[in-house]
């Protein structure tokens, strides 16, 4: 999980235009890391689903992280469609405008429901952790 | 003072009663404990692949202004593992785990102050293009390799609960 959201909240800052000098390009070859850890994720992810599906799948706090995920990978989607064009992600002081900037904030805040979201999920199916 | 007076003075203190009154406070410091490591871990892997020879285009000098965002990782991190030990010192202190994961931020760290302290003047000063010398590598593969172990070892403080180590 750390993998996925933390390579996606540095792409998200350097878009924002934190760590200006870093390459756009450069922090694509996270994607790998972005793409191992996903895969790990859904695995135990469906493992963990399947010890309690029906539970789960009605739950409404899962629901909205299932759906913060979805809308959180649809939106880094639209970010590299976006800032992934050459040559901005070659140069490494390009300045994003406005645009690619409010989808690195949606972006951000998709995966950061995702968490929030994720881990109160347990809360909800006991009552004390 | 015994390990039994520690436990007592830990929860008397303000913080491990608040922790204790509010459960859904433990809720969000688990959520800001994750927060934390995603942005800990995000920059560290930007910082030690840049180390590692990945990521040409970028000087180091621009990848190390990631290590603010590490260091904020680490804060909330911290603080709310600290929330977590006054919410239930003896829970956490009876974990061997939790001992594993302990030594393993210690080391973690001490990597932290050598690669600072020693490695990056000379990082700083090497040409761009060129490799970074062996000690630089090791201390960023280090890097990696203890923090993936130190989250591995947080998932694995329920599974340890109660288990004589």
């Amino acid at each position: 999980m750390a993998g996925v959201v933390g390579s996606t909240y540095m792409l998200c800052l350097r878009v924002l235009g934190y760590a200006q000098g870093v390459a756009v390009a450069d922090i694509g070859r996270l994607r790998a890391v972005a793409w191992a850890g996903f895969l790990a994720n859904a695995i135990s992810g469906v493992m963990l689903f399947c010890c309690d599906a029906v539970t789960l799948a009605f739950n409404g706090t899962f629901q909205i992280k299932m759906i913060s995920i979805v809308l959180g990978g649809i939106a880094v989607w639209v970010l590299w469609r976006t800032v992934g064009r050459d040559p901005s992600q070659e140069d490494s002081y390009f300045t994003y405008g406005a645009g690619a900037k409010a989808i690195a904030i949606t972006t951000f805040a998709f995966w950061t429901a995702a968490i929030i979201f994720g881990r109160h999920i347990a809360y909800t199916i006991d009552p004390i952790l | 003072m015994n390990h039994r007076e520690i436990y007592d003075w830990i929860a008397n203190t303000p913080l491990s009663q608040y922790m204790r009154q509010e459960q859904d406070v433990f809720s969000v410091c688990q959520t800001i404990h994750f927060f934390g490591l995603c942005l800990l871990l995000g920059s560290l892997l930007v910082i030690d692949l840049r180390l590692l020879g990945l990521m040409k285009r970028t000087p180091v000098s621009a990848v190390l202004k990631f290590v603010p965002v590490a260091i904020v990782g680490f804060t909330l991190n911290l603080l709310s593992g600290i929330c977590f030990l006054a919410y239930n010192a003896p829970l956490y202190a009876t974990n061997w785990m939790f001992w594993v994961k302990m030594g393993l931020v210690l080391l973690a760290g001490l990597n932290m102050l050598f690669f600072t302290f020693v490695e990056q003047p000379r990082v700083l000063n090497t040409p761009d293009g060129q490799s970074f010398d062996t000690a630089t590598r090791i201390s960023a593969v280090l890097s990696l390799t203890l923090w993936v172990a130190v989250i591995v070892a947080g998932r694995l403080l329920p599974v340890t609960q109660g288990a004589i180590g």
